[in-house]
């Protein structure tokens, strides 16, 4: 499968599809990756809402039924987790290199 | 209280001059052709649930460039800049221009932390105009093209279309130089 085409990720689309491996909607996803990195990655609400848009075309993540009929929920697709394990493989591999060079 | 402006060539623009009115105690009720309607900012709607008493920034007015297909999709939008802050005051699914009102001290002060999410506004909106524009164009040409130098009765007609011509030009220049702009 050629995954070149989604690798790298932006290190925003990574903290957003970490965030969705479990259901949520736009707002907590907000919240959680701001969470998940510490407040390193704050995410705006417009860009949010345009990130999810990507990513539902991009088919790394569904919508996925909720009761909150104004919230709609997402979650991360089999295919947005796979490109999630090549993308930490890839940094796992690039931090080995940084190491043995003292960086 | 009622201001009036030209229409802005200039999202930004369009931004720092409304929200030049907000710093000073205002509130965006409502945007009427040339009008922008203002309302001070202790008067309004009664406060909703989960909105705090205004600070500085309260109010901050940001534009979003979006169009919509479906309602529920809409919703989904309007509920998640809710949820993040962000209420919205003016707009409606099938224009583009969406308006928002910050309405907690805790929100961020702006609706994108990036400019690729701003800029692609622009995008959408070169799209949505950019075939109908084209076409106007085309069809003006041809009109010309087929009867060039035929005057009398038609040149009234053919006035007006100079002029259609000339304003779709310009609207089409816009759109791409505020693309451009991003």
């Amino acid at each position: 499968m050629n995954q070149n085409k989604y690798l790298p990720l932006t290190e925003t689309t990574f903290y957003i599809l970490t965030a969705l491996l479990t259901p949520g909607h736009g707002y907590y996803v907000m919240q959680k990756v701001e969470e998940l990195s510490s407040g390193r990655v704050r995410i705006a609400a417009g860009t949010m809402y345009g990130a999810i848009e990507n990513l539902l075309s991009q088919k790394l993540i569904v919508p996925v039924p909720g009761p909150d009929k104004r919230r709609k929920l997402y979650q991360t697709t089999d295919l947005g987790r796979q490109i999630l394990k090549s993308e930490a493989e890839r940094l796992r591999y690039m931090v080995t290199v940084a190491d043995n060079f003292g960086l | 209280m009622k201001k009036c402006h030209l229409r802005f060539l200039d999202l930004d623009r369009e931004e720092e001059w409304i929200n030049r009115y907000i710093r000073q105690g205002w509130r965006l009720k409502n945007i009427r052709g040339f009008r922008y309607e203002f309302i001070p900012k202790e008067t309004g709607t009664a406060p909703r649930k989960g909105e705090v008493p205004p600070d500085e920034s309260a109010f901050l007015v940001r534009c979003d460039l979006r169009s919509f297909k479906m309602y529920s999709e809409y919703q989904n939008y309007v509920m998640m800049l809710e949820d993040a802050g962000w209420r919205h005051i003016i707009g409606n699914m099938n224009g583009y221009a969406q308006y928002f009102e910050r309405i907690r001290p805790d929100a961020d002060e702006e609706i994108f932390s990036d400019h690729a999410s701003k800029a692609a506004g622009y995008l959408r909106l070169l799209k949505r105009y950019l075939f109908s524009l084209l076409t106007y164009v085309f069809t003006i040409l041809l009109f010309f093209i087929t009867n060039p130098f035929s005057l009398g009765e038609n040149t009234v007609i053919r006035i007006f279309l100079c002029l259609m011509l000339v304003l779709e030009l310009y609207a089409a220049g816009k759109i791409y130089w505020l693309y451009r702009r991003r």
